[in-house]
C-alpha cells in the first residue's frame, strides 16, 4: 500500500477517534443540515468589510460555545414534525438570521454533533422546534488560544442564509 | 478621557464636563471655534467631505463614526465604543435564545482598557459582539485582513491576527497590564486603519474615474 493512503487512512481514524472522544454522535448523518440562529440584528454577529461596508460572514465571536456546545437544531427531525417546521419556526425575533450548514462541515474542522433534544431552562422550552435540538460540541473544553482559532475556522465556513 | 470612566456609573460623556454655572444658563459656553490654517485647508482639499476639523486640522473620517465637531476623534470613537459597550452589558441572560450569559462587569471592562490602550486619533472604528459566554469580540476586518480580540468574562483578553493569509498576533494578554501585547495590536490596528483608509481613497478615486 502506498505511503500517504496509509497516512490517510490513519489521518481518518485518528479523526474518528478524536470526535468519538469529544462526543460526536456518529448516527448523525454528514449531510444532515444544521441551523444556527444569530440574534436581535444584523449588528449582532455579522462582520462586514470596512472596506466596502457589506456584511462578509458570521463574527467569530458567534461560535463561543455554552459550556455544554453551540446550539444548532435538525433539518430532518424538524421536516419530521407534524406540521414540518423550517428555518422560519427558529426564529425568536424578526430580526434574526438562521444560518445553515451540514454535519460534514462541522466535523471538517474536528468538531462534532450530538443530539440534545428538549433543553431545560431555555424560553420556549416547549416549542417543537426543541426536539430538534443539538449540540456542536469539541470547542468547549479547548485552552483559549486555541478555541479562537477554532471559532474562526467555524466562522469561515461556506454558510448559507436560510432566513430571512 | 479614560473610557473606562465613561463605562463607569452609566453613560457619562465629555458633555457632562459642561455643567450649568447658573439657574439662567443651561451650560458653560463653547470656546470660540479656532480658525483653520493654509496646512489646514490643504487636508481639506486632500480629504474633501471625508475631513473634520479639529485641534487645528481637517482629519480624514473615512473609517469613523460621525464625530461632533470640536470633539476629538479619539474621544468620539471612544465614547461610541463606551455606548456599544454598555447596550451589550443591557442584554439580559438569554439573548441569543439559548442560554447566552449577561455581557460580565469584567469583560466590559477588559474591553474598556483594551480600547483606551489601542484605539488613535486616525484608528477605524472596532466592531463590537456580545459572546454567549458572556464576553465581548473586537474585531477588525478589510478584505481578508482581521484582527479579533476576544475577552472573556473574568476580563482576560487574547488576540488573534491574520493579515495577508499569515498570523502576525496570537497572544493572551492582561488588558489591565500594558504590555508588549498591547503596544503590537495598537501597532496591528494603525496598519489596518491605514489599510481601509487607502482603499476607500483608492474606490473613491475608481469611482470617480468612471
Amino acid at each position: 500500500m502506498p505511503m500517504h493512503e496509509e497516512n490517510d487512512e490513519l489521518s481518518d481514524a485518528e479523526t474518528r477517534a478524536h470526535l468519538s472522544a469529544i462526543g460526536d454522535d456518529n448516527e448523525i448523518p454528514g449531510d444532515e443540515i444544521l441551523y444556527k440562529r444569530l440574534p436581535t440584528d444584523e449588528k449582532e454577529w455579522l462582520v462586514k468589510d470596512q472596506i466596502t461596508g457589506k456584511p462578509v460572514r458570521p463574527t467569530s465571536g458567534a461560535f463561543v460555545p455554552h459550556p455544554d456546545g453551540i446550539s444548532v437544531y435538525r433539518n430532518s427531525i424538524m421536516a419530521s414534525q407534524d406540521p414540518p417546521l423550517g428555518p422560519a419556526d427558529l426564529a425568536v425575533s424578526s430580526t434574526n438570521y438562521i444560518l445553515s450548514f451540514t454535519a460534514a462541515q462541522a466535523r471538517s474542522i474536528s468538531l462534532g454533533i450530538k443530539n440534545d433534544a428538549w433543553p431545560e431552562g431555555i424560553a420556549d422550552a416547549d416549542h417543537p422546534r426543541n426536539a430538534a435540538h443539538a449540540l456542536i460540541v469539541g470547542l468547549e473544553k479547548l485552552g483559549k488560544k486555541e478555541k479562537i482559532r477554532r471559532q474562526k475556522e467555524f466562522s469561515r465556513l461556506d454558510f448559507r442564509f436560510v432566513y430571512p | 478621557m479614560n473610557l473606562c470612566i465613561m463605562l463607569g456609573g452609566g453613560a457619562m460623556t465629555i458633555l457632562e464636563d459642561r455643567r450649568p454655572v447658573s439657574s439662567g444658563a443651561t451650560s458653560q459656553p463653547d470656546p470660540p471655534p479656532e480658525l483653520p490654517n493654509v496646512d489646514a485647508a490643504r487636508q481639506f482639499y486632500l480629504y474633501g467631505a471625508d475631513a473634520v476639523y479639529y485641534g487645528g486640522s481637517y482629519v480624514t473620517t473615512l473609517c469613523a463614526y460621525p464625530s461632533a465637531s470640536g470633539i476629538g476623534r479619539r474621544e468620539a470613537l471612544l465614547e461610541e465604543a463606551a455606548r456599544e459597550l454598555l447596550r451589550l452589558r443591557k442584554l439580559p441572560q438569554g439573548w441569543d435564545g439559548y442560554r447566552a450569559a449577561q455581557i460580565s462587569k469584567a469583560a466590559i471592562y477588559g474591553a474598556g482598557w483594551v480600547l483606551d490602550a489601542i484605539l488613535a486619533a486616525d484608528s477605524c472604528k472596532p466592531q463590537v459582539f456580545p459572546t454567549a459566554d458572556g464576553g465581548v469580540q473586537i474585531e477588525w476586518y478589510a478584505d481578508g485582513d482581521e484582527i479579533t480580540i476576544d475577552i472573556d468574562p473574568a476580563g482576560e483578553a487574547a488576540v488573534l491576527a491574520e493579515f495577508d493569509g499569515e498570523t502576525v498576533a496570537e497572544d493572551i494578554f492582561d488588558p489591565q497590564t500594558p504590555d508588549e501585547s498591547i503596544l503590537q495590536i495598537a501597532s496591528l490596528v494603525k496598519e489596518i486603519s491605514a489599510r481601509i483608509v487607502q482603499a476607500k481613497r483608492g474606490n473613491r478615486a475608481d469611482a470617480r474615474g468612471k
